[in-house]
């Protein structure tokens, strides 16, 4: 089946000062339509910015510096400032990680999601508003309560909202980034669905993550990302069984299962800033496994469906 | 996963509740807390778990008993390190506070040592103490508030969502760092996390919380080998396993029982309206409040 | 919020009586002969019968707090006693002098909202770049230099050299109108009673008064709503729901005039309404300058002179004027902002 996303070999750059420091590194990822794909990695891994840049929205001191991004046929990296912006909350959409904060607060919240279909011209006000009401159902936000404001709604509340304002122009791509962080996990599991059910009508979404164990039961593809690389990806069931890369086994590890008795196998040490990259294999400074050859950059190697970045397997 | 062999009491809980204007933060609690105990507290935003930390602390107005059989010193450690941490003072300064202010030491001498041994304790370089809290990663700035604690000698370490702000693989470095604390000094702790799978990994007994009011009790053994409570369940279903689960149902009932999770729960029917929410007791320690409890685990 | 309102304006007479109270003691830690000094029309020294008298009238001996209970009852039903100042009764300088300060607050305040929000707004999505940087040397340089300097070169240059402008509030022709009863003036406002009074021709000549002491206004002061605005935007534009709009696919001019705009209300009502306020108590010296007759002239001809009842009036105005101007930046902070709800 056709990509409905690629990204190939990107790479981006931080300027700050007058120095430029490398963030993201040769980053390629695959989305197939229907699928949910997930980026896994510790906070300070790049998985936000590479997912910011499909939709060209870094800060201004990130550059892409090389790569491409092709969403159906298209070269995002190459299109202009307008053309993006119809793409945006239109063909992909983004739920942002702080629910408490990715809203306005003095608006309320009918008219921020009925303003998605307004401004990309899909619906006139009053279809726009009937739209949002039944999206807000979709979702599980009692309508009675759309025309409040975003502080009277809870955290898992306004996770839906967003959540509805990302749907709404029936987008073909969603990127959700930590969709669950601090909802309980009540409402962790009824947002899952949720993207569970939006997938079924052959949408695709990007899961961004650093916590491997929920998207063990939801994603059919992951990406394990450190320090701005792709160190390993694979089809889910795979990485959670059969872990290559040491940084993936080592993360595994650190999870709590009920197989689980002694000591936790925790990663030594803490990912270093984007100021101390290492050369060579960027998990040198924390691999249990290391060798003299891991001094030099390991290439990305395909073993049957599944791309891992190391010398020692 | 920890036992605790103790069979002292050390606080004791009876009809614990705490009221706001309308409705009742907590209600029915009665615990009896061991020395040496590791009591996981399971419980999700609205559940009470701070209300219940803070009646314990002594900071928040309670009705009911909550009494401490032997004199103790009781220290909290909170989520978020960069917000329990002064910004405006080194490390070395924070550690070294309560020393001052509560222990009310004087000797230099003595002071110095404290400090060095609890960074040594939580795992840190002592070059560690004359930096910022801005400077330290968000799983150093938690060691810090660790030793902050350990350093007066407390008798009860209460840790509320102290891995939640952290990532997976930090989150279980403090962990373990809690784990080998317990086993090296003689401390009671209260540990809350909505995080099921670390109370698994470092509680004796764990109680679950929900909106207030508990549903479950016992060890930890039981409470996770042998839930009883579809709360329960539910919260286990989000331990990863090597097997592939079945997808849980939240359900969303119209019911007219007194137990208080009836309107999400799968396991709901008729007769739960007949239900007067009180506990029942499965075995020694194991209480459950549910009546659907026989059929729970696969 | 019902009850917000009613809890406020319980207090508003409670606050009234404290102002009242402790400029009444103030005044009357000064001996009654001197106040008594202070009363009187005469230039030379009083005998002490004369004194006396005047003491005896004016009530300036006895038990304090009888004493105030009594002013207190007059000030309620309107009487502040007599002006030495103006030769009339305070109430009356009041009802003279006080629309005209009030005229030429609105007159200023309103271009200080309208052209200080535009160059703020654009100074903010401009940031950095030259235009930035010209405005906000411009007002500050313009904010630092004491405002008769200001008000002295602007007359001097377009009253002096051009002869466009003049000072005072209206013209010798308009001042014969109302003297000799043609103009009647019903509210005090010139610009209100010229339209009831159908003169276009006064209305004409108020407005070119009031052209150049409100520009002088501006010129001085705006550059704090102007840099409240410029830096509330920053700050706003950097928060996180400014990316989810951007994530919409929205344009940026909307995102400002839609949503920007409407979060940075709150500062600007703050700083807007309380240089409003202080417009309103009489800008002194600008009155000074350019010969307007307002509450601040007055005042401080008051307080020069000694005149007591005038001096007290005009606390007890600007007072009460400061109070309901809170109350209001209050009430509007509630309309604009859903989070806010006084309970």
């Amino acid at each position: 089946m056709e990509d409905l996303l690629e990204i190939k070999d990107l790479s981006i750059d931080a300027k700050i000062g007058n120095s430029y420091y490398n963030i993201v590194n040769n980053v390629s990822i695959k989305v197939k339509k229907g699928e949910i794909v997930s980026i896994v990695g510790e906070s300070g891994s790049g998985k936000t910015i590479t997912s910011l840049s499909i939709i060209r929205l870094l800060e201004k001191n990130l550059s892409i510096k090389k790569g491409e991004i092709i969403f159906e046929g298209k070269n995002l990296t190459k299109l202009s400032e307008e053309e993006i912006r119809k793409i945006r909350g239109k063909e992909i959409s983004f739920v942002f990680q702080e629910p408490l904060t990715a809203l306005n607060p003095v608006i309320d919240i009918e008219t921020q999601i009925a303003e998605v279909l307004i401004k990309h011209q899909i619906s006139d006000e009053k279809k726009a508003i009937e739209k949002t009401i039944k999206i807000l159902e979709r979702v599980g936000i009692p309508t009675e309560k759309s025309k409040q404001y975003p502080h009277n709604f809870s955290g898992g509340q306004r996770q839906r909202i967003l959540i509805a304002m990302a749907l709404i122009a029936n987008p073909k791509l969603i990127i959700a980034d930590e969709p669950t962080t601090a909802l309980d996990v009540i409402t962790q599991i009824e947002i899952l669905n949720l993207l569970k059910e939006i997938k079924e009508e052959k949408r695709s979404i990007i899961l961004i993550t650093h916590n491997i164990s929920v998207v063990a039961n939801y994603s059919d593809y992951i990406y394990v990302m450190y320090l701005g690389e792709i160190m390993e990806s694979g089809k889910t069931n795979e990485i959670i069984n059969n872990p290559i890369h040491p940084y993936t086994k080592l993360l595994l590890n650190s999870i709590i299962t009920l197989e689980k008795k002694e000591r936790l196998k925790t990663i030594e040490g803490q990912i270093p800033s984007i100021y101390e990259i290492p050369k060579g294999c960027r998990f040198i400074t924390r691999c249990p496994y290391k060798t003299d050859k891991c001094t030099k950059e390991p290439p990305l190697i395909k073993h049957k469906e599944r791309y891992f970045r190391c010398w020692n397997v | 996963m920890l036992e605790c062999l103790e069979e002292k009491e050390i606080i004791s809980i009876k009809n614990l509740s705490v009221k706001y204007n309308n409705f009742y933060a907590l209600k029915d609690i009665n615990l009896s807390i061991k020395e040496r105990e590791v009591l996981g507290v399971c419980g999700e935003s609205g559940s009470g778990k701070t209300t219940f930390c803070k009646a314990i602390s002594g900071i928040e107005r309670y009705n009911g008993e909550i009494k401490f059989l032997k004199k103790s010193k009781i220290d909290f450690i909170f989520q978020d390190p960069s917000s329990s941490l002064n910004p405006r003072m080194k490390i070395y300064d924070i550690i070294q506070e309560p020393l001052i202010v509560r222990e009310k030491i004087k000797d230099k001498k003595i002071i110095n040592e404290k400090i060095n041994n609890a960074i040594l304790e939580v795992g840190l370089n002592s070059d560690l103490l004359e930096k910022y809290p801005h400077q330290l990663s968000g799983g150093q700035k938690q060691r810090v508030a660790i030793a902050r604690s350990l350093v007066t000698q407390p008798d009860i370490l209460i840790c509320d969502e102290i891995t939640s702000s952290l990532d997976i693989s930090v989150g279980a470095q403090i962990l373990n760092l809690l784990k080998d604390i317990y086993q090296k000094r003689k401390i009671t702790i209260i540990f809350v996390s909505h995080d099921i799978s670390a109370l698994y990994y470092i509680s004796t007994d764990i109680i679950i919380l929900y909106k207030g009011v508990i549903l479950e009790e016992g060890k930890t053994k039981d409470i996770i080998k042998n839930p009883k409570h579809p709360y329960t369940n539910i919260l286990i279903s989000s331990i990863l396993t090597t097997t592939k689960k079945e997808n849980i149902e939240i359900k969303n009932n119209t019911t007219k029982s007194r137990c208080i999770f009836s309107d999400k729960c799968y396991k709901y029917s008729k007769d739960c309206d007949n239900y007067e929410n009180q506990l029942i007791d499965i075995s020694n320690d194991h209480k459950v409040r549910c009546i659907k409890y026989e059929k729970i685990f696969n | 919020m019902k009850r917000f309102l009613i809890r406020k304006i319980i207090f508003l007479p409670l606050t009234f009586i404290g102002i009242t109270a402790i400029l009444f003691f103030i005044i009357n830690t000064l001996p009654p002969q001197t106040l008594a000094s202070a009363y009187s029309n005469s230039e030379k020294e009083l005998t002490s019968e004369e004194l006396n008298t005047i003491i005896e009238k004016y009530d300036l001996k006895g038990n304090i707090i009888k004493r105030y209970l009594k002013w207190l009852s007059k000030i309620i039903k309107g009487d502040f006693g007599y002006s030495q100042t103006s030769k009339m009764s305070v109430s009356d300088s009041i009802k003279k002098y006080l629309p005209a300060t009030i005229e030429l607050a609105l007159f200023s305040i309103i271009p200080i909202f309208l052209i200080g929000n535009y160059l703020g707004l654009k100074a903010a999505r401009k940031k950095d770049t030259l235009f930035d940087k010209i405005t906000s040397f411009t007002s500050s340089f313009l904010y630092s230099i004491p405002s008769f300097i200001i008000g002295i070169i602007l007359l001097f240059l377009f009253y002096g050299i051009l002869g466009i402008f003049t000072p005072a509030r209206y013209s010798i022709e308009t001042e014969i109108l109302i003297s000799s009863g043609f103009f009647k003036q019903y509210t005090g406002f010139m610009i209100i009673d010229s339209i009831l009074n159908l003169n276009f021709r006064v209305l004409l000549d108020s407005i070119k008064h009031l052209i150049l002491p409100s520009f002088s206004i501006f010129l001085g002061t705006s550059a704090i709503f102007i840099k409240i605005t410029r830096n509330s935007t920053i700050e706003e534009m950097g928060k996180d729901y400014v990316r989810t709009l951007r994530a919409k696919g929205l344009d940026e001019d909307y995102i400002f005039k839609k949503h920007i705009r409407r979060n940075i209300l709150i500062p600007q009502i703050t700083v807007g309404g309380l240089q409003m306020i202080r417009l309103l108590s009489g800008v002194v010296i600008t009155e000074a300058i350019f010969d307007w007759p307002g509450i601040g002239s007055f005042g401080v001809k008051a307080a020069r002179q000694l005149d007591i009842s005038g001096v007290m009036g005009f606390v007890i105005v600007v007072s009460a004027l400061f109070i309901i101007g809170n109350l209001i930046i209050d009430l509007l902070y509630a309309y604009f902002d859903p989070r806010i709800k006084y309970e």
